[in-house]
């Protein structure tokens, strides 16, 4: 729960640190992306913080260059 | 978009020296004689011809477009949205890689220094010097990387230089005695080192003279071959084939062996401080790609934005990419070469070809 908490509390931060810049300047664009990376951030450190399975992103590549990787390897081993 | 700032040719040959020892210093010995055992250091030596010609290639590539970055060009060579894909997958790359080197600092630093520290508080400590680098863009970072060359040069001769004593030779013997085929086993491992070097291409509009810049890369990646030509031999000279290969950090292992006269011992920290010169340099160099990249893509006026909501993306997916650590080795020494390759080597000569096709037609 306080693990929760202070993750909210570091993205506060970071819309205090950033925001203003964006708005001042009337950046749109930039505020979206900002902000969609923002949600994406806390929300897969509130699913790390509660223990929730995350997607292993090395899995994926594994399962794409695994054929290549051994075609390679029984060459020269 | 590039912050408008210009590093020189001197400048970036030190970062690309630096960027390429990166991690490799502390995982080449290990990986190389995983397959070519004693043979390790001809494995290195094959590097050589590789990281030349990889890097001939790369700054081909950029002097074809002058003051375009690699994501920038593919669009205007294959297309919009071809691009764009070609875009995000280069940045994807870029961001796995600054997430697993970020990983193996964490992994290092409670493995070997501070066993005690939970794995997070170091990934974010170190995530924010990160940002912090990449905050104030490459051309502060590149004279940091300037100042701080020196103390790399000291203390990795002193490591070199101490370790000396405890060469033997006969750990080498007997050379090549299952021929060739293992020698590329392990060359194979090296070379998803050198392949990395591709996200230097995305500096490489930022030096000044374009001509002074493809030279600098080149002996960049020579130089760096050389020290990890050194790392190797000596991790093999002094601890022999079959404890480096089980080793995690043989070079670390390799500092904690150096005892002169009983008094002198215990500096295996300077090792660390070696790696964690380098790996800061790799890691925001891939990082500042990553961040400076996507506001390209997506048309963006600043990158700076971008750098702290990425980076709580970063620790995560630091901390996903490493559910343990044998997971991890088999990756790096099977899975990460043939991706490397992908986009060091097949996405360059593709838009190198097509480049030179569309032009040619053009005309």
């Amino acid at each position: 729960m306080w693990m929760i908490l202070l993750i909210l509390l570091i993205s506060l931060v970071i819309v205090a640190i950033e925001a203003p810049f964006l708005k001042r300047n009337g950046l749109k664009k930039e505020l979206f992306v900002f902000g969609c990376l923002l949600l994406l951030g806390t929300g897969l450190c509130i699913a790390e913080a509660v223990e929730a399975n995350i997607p292993n992103p090395l899995d994926w590549i594994t399962f794409v260059y695994r054929p290549f990787s051994d075609l390679i390897l029984s060459m020269v081993e | 978009m590039l912050g408008n700032s210009l590093i020189s040719a001197r400048q970036f040959f030190i970062l690309v020296t630096l960027f390429v020892i990166g991690d490799a210093v502390l995982y080449v010995p290990s990986l190389t004689a995983t397959s070519a055992r004693q043979d390790a250091w001809i494995s290195a030596l094959i590097g050589w011809g590789e990281g030349f010609l990889l890097t001939s290639l790369y700054a081909a590539l950029s002097l074809r477009h002058p003051n375009r970055t690699i994501l920038q060009y593919s669009e205007d060579i294959l297309g919009k949205w071809a691009g764009k894909a070609v875009a995000f997958l280069f940045l994807s790359y870029f961001f796995i890689d600054a997430s697993l080197m970020l990983m193996e600092i964490g992994d290092f630093v409670t493995t070997q220094i501070m066993q005690e520290t939970p794995i997070e508080i170091i990934l974010v400590l170190f995530a924010a010097i990160i940002v912090m680098g990449t905050r104030c863009g490459m051309e502060p970072l590149a004279r940091v990387s300037e100042l701080l060359f020196p103390y790399f040069l000291l203390l990795f001769f002193t490591l070199i230089a101490f370790i000396a004593p405890q060469i033997k030779v006969d750990n080498l013997k007997p050379v090549l005695a299952h021929g060739m085929a293992p020698v590329f086993g392990g060359n194979f491992r090296y070379m998803g080192y050198l392949l990395e070097s591709v996200v230097l291409i995305f500096l490489f509009p930022l030096v000044k003279q374009p001509r002074h810049a493809a030279k600098a890369y080149i002996m960049g990646i020579l130089i760096a071959n050389f020290f990890l030509t050194i790392i190797t031999t000596v991790a093999v000279l002094v601890l022999g084939p079959n404890i480096t290969v089980l080793l995690a950090y043989p070079s670390y292992t390799l500092a904690q062996k150096i005892s002169v006269g009983n008094f002198f011992e215990r500096i295996e920290v300077l090792m660390a401080v070696i790696w964690f010169i380098t790996l800061f340099i790799k890691i925001t160099v891939c990082y500042y790609a990553t961040a400076c990249g996507i506001a390209q893509t997506l048309r963006l006026t600043d990158y700076r934005r971008l750098t702290l909501p990425l980076a709580m993306i970063m620790v995560i997916v630091a901390l996903a990419t490493m559910p343990n650590r044998p997971y991890f080795d088999n990756f790096v020494s099977e899975i990460w070469m043939p991706y490397s390759l992908t986009y060091g080597l097949f996405l360059p000569v593709l838009l190198l070809v097509v480049g030179g096709l569309r032009k040619r037609l053009g005309k």
